[in-house]
């Protein structure tokens, strides 16, 4: 691994100034550092387009960003929150079990007693030519994507195009299925983006999966310092399903979230998302429009099926759709009880 | 008797400290066994412990015990060996070592009890020479006890110990053997696995409820380490059977998961745990009647895992690994 500078940042300001200080060097916010210490850094996952992190701030120091609050209008986590928390709090697992569930089924317990909550929305990829020090794809500032003509029987089957990575996040796929909005930091000062456009597929830009600024030398300039969530309706149904080869550290095949209000058996309102399909988390607006109103349990699969309708598989991954539509159905109705 | 409160004690205690595998707690593993209760000097403890990763070692200590007669806990492993020092003897394949290297190790114990015995012989020769007694002994007239003393048979009372044997000598006992393997020394091995599973035809997920593996193993040396290698080789194999493949980009000949998170053996979550029936039926050419127990474990995993999954869903995988893509197609195809 290359050498680095670290600096803990104690507040929020402190840590947008050290950013700014370092903005002409490759400068990132580190969490738990999993992933970029643990895997882009140790990996050397580099590229013209994506130059080794020279400069780490710590933000788990910064404790305005840690912790749990949850209050009449919602609840509000700081991204420095481990997993292993966002897990153990009792309010979370009785109001938003799909997100304790989908932090649940991350990696192993030693990585979520390390691993934060920002840090699992904001992770690379795990498309092993992106991760692979050797192929110079899109991701890394390349001009190819190995992808379609390789190996893909993980890849992209909805929503790929340029680059075929799915999204690695289950908490984002779960965060997304419960209209969070993600609070940001930066020089600029704050803003806050609904999950709804957090997230850009490679299309927009695909040296990044999010909103978060960067500058030319490939640093960071905003990061993620809080994750609201808004009540979801009163009777809310839940459900998450993470399918994933190997029971601990693995990445979803396929994931699926579904939070929805049911009147009489019927669907009224709500939101299906997917994780491991697309580069982004996945909202499956076909299957939420096919359900409106309709008999759940008499219409599940045909609704799970809509996403077929969206899905353009790559050559050795039609099997995921399969998948979906199978995981989508048993979602909604292990969520419906 | 006495230790054996002290010996459960602490064991249990240790067990409590002994997370992330046996070497996490081997400094108080030594402190106690060694430091405190002094059952054994640290080099002993150093080569128990490695020996016991290193099967067949320890039971290469068993066949040396058993062709000496004397018990195990008096065998130690000669300091600083290495094999820039040794003799080649061959590898370890073919699951060969319990019944080559060990016959060559059943062939110098006994080479060093003859000459043990022996040189008794010639000590209570001399002995009765200077006592002026008429008596005169051979090998086949003394006999080693369990212990390691030396006696004569036809009167206990005449004894020696070990250490008295080879002072006598002068220069150490040292029981040599040239074994050849022979060249019939492949032999069958004789195995049943059963598994019992259950299949997800949605997700194509194949989950191991139940496995048992049967071994004739001929002679159990060690039934506990018998058990660990066939659980051992289940676990491996299933993997193998699974989830495990190294994927070679096409284009460009370069491994796509050279890493374990990627190439993924199985998790302790998703491993089964294999019931071992241990049998015992003593084969002519083993030493003690063992057969070698070192790959065959790994073998029938694969074809009763997937007989198992043909037997709940009735589609054939034939291509290793048996992952859900493979199975999906298959399912599809049947319907």
């Amino acid at each position: 691994m290359r050498g680095f500078e670290l600096y803990d940042a104690t507040t929020v300001k402190e840590a947008v100034d050290l950013l700014g200080k370092h903005s002409g060097r490759a400068v990132k916010v580190v969490g738990g550092g999993s992933d970029l210490v643990g895997g882009v850094m140790k990996d050397w996952v580099q590229g013209k387009g994506m130059p080794l992190p020279e400069v780490l701030i710590d933000i788990t120091t910064i404790k305005d960003i840690v912790g749990i609050k949850t209050d009449g209008g919602g609840t509000t986590i700081g991204a420095a929150t481990t997993l292993s928390d966002v897990i153990d709090n009792k309010d979370l697992a009785s109001k938003l079990p799909v997100l304790t569930n989908a932090a649940l089924s991350v990696a192993s317990p030693l990585i979520r007693n390390f691993g934060t909550l920002g840090g699992n929305i904001n992770q690379r990829p795990r498309c092993w030519f992106f991760r692979g020090e050797d192929f110079a794809c899109y991701k890394k500032g390349g001009d190819f994507c190995y992808a379609v003509t390789g190996d893909n029987r993980y890849h992209a089957i909805i929503g790929g195009e340029l680059c075929y990575i799915v999204h690695p996040s289950d908490t984002a796929t779960a965060l997304l299925a419960l209209n969070a909005s993600a609070k940001i930091a930066g020089a600029g000062g704050e803003r806050t983006v609904s999950f709804d456009d957090y997230f850009t597929g490679p299309r927009v830009d695909v040296l990044r999966e999010n909103v978060l600024k960067t500058t030319p030398a490939g640093g960071a300039t905003e990061f993620m310092t809080h994750v609201s969530i808004p009540n979801p309706a009163s009777g809310s149904k839940f459900g998450w399903t993470k399918l994933k080869d190997r029971q601990v550290y693995d990445f979803a095949l396929v994931s699926v979230a579904a939070v929805f209000t049911v009147s009489g058996g019927n669907w009224q309102d709500g939101r299906i998302t997917l994780g491991g399909v697309s580069p982004v988390p996945y909202r499956a607006k076909v299957v939420e429009d096919f359900l409106k109103g309709k008999d759940i349990k008499a219409t599940a699969k045909q609704a799970a099926a809509q996403i077929r309708t969206v899905a353009r598989p790559m050559s050795l991954n039609s099997y995921k759709v399969d998948l979906a539509a199978g995981l989508i159905e048993r979602t909604i109705l292990d969520a419906l009880g | 008797m006495t230790q054996l409160p002290a010996l459960i004690w602490v064991f249990a205690y240790l067990s409590l400290l002994t997370i992330g595998g046996g070497l996490a707690a081997y400094p108080e593993l030594e402190y106690l066994t060694v430091d405190k209760y002094h059952w054994l000097n640290s080099v002993q403890l150093i080569h128990l412990y490695s020996l016991g990763q290193v099967a067949p070692g320890p039971n290469m200590m068993m066949v040396a015990a058993e062709a000496l007669g004397v018990p195990l806990n008096m065998v130690t492993i000669t300091p600083y060996v290495d094999t820039d020092n040794t003799t080649d003897s061959g590898g370890t394949n073919g699951s060969r070592m319990t019944n080559t290297g060990g016959r060559g190790m059943y062939e110098a114990g006994n080479d060093a009890r003859n000459q043990v015995l022996k040189y008794a012989a010639d000590k209570f020769n001399i002995d009765f020479a200077t006592a002026k007694v008429d008596t005169r002994v051979t090998a086949a007239d003394v006999d080693m006890k369990p212990d390691g003393t030396v006696v004569l048979k036809s009167d206990a009372s005449k004894k020696l110990t070990l250490a008295q044997v080879v002072q006598f000598k002068a220069t150490s006992i040292i029981g040599k053997s040239d074994y050849l393997q022979p060249t019939n020394w492949e032999q069958v091995a004789f195995a049943a696995h059963a598994a019992e599973v259950e299949v997800d035809t949605v997700t194509g997920t194949v989950k191991i409820t139940r496995y048992v593996a049967a071994h004739d193993v001929g002679k159990a040396f060690n039934p506990f380490s018998v058990r660990q290698q066939v659980e051992g080789g289940v676990v491996m194999a299933t993997g193998a059977v699974l989830t495990e493949e190294l994927l070679i980009d096409k284009a460009t000949g370069l491994p796509l998961n050279p890493n374990l998170l990627d190439y993924r053996p199985l998790s302790i979550k998703d491993a089964p745990l294999a019931e071992v029936l241990i049998i015992e039926k003593p084969k002519t050419y083993g030493t003690f009647g063992g057969h070698g127990l070192g790959e065959p474990p790994m073998a029938p995993p694969a074809p009763t895992i997937v007989n198992a999954v043909y037997n709940a869903v009735g589609v054939w995988v034939t291509e290793m690994p048996l992952t859900r893509d493979k199975l999906l197609a298959a399912l599809k195809a049947s319907n």
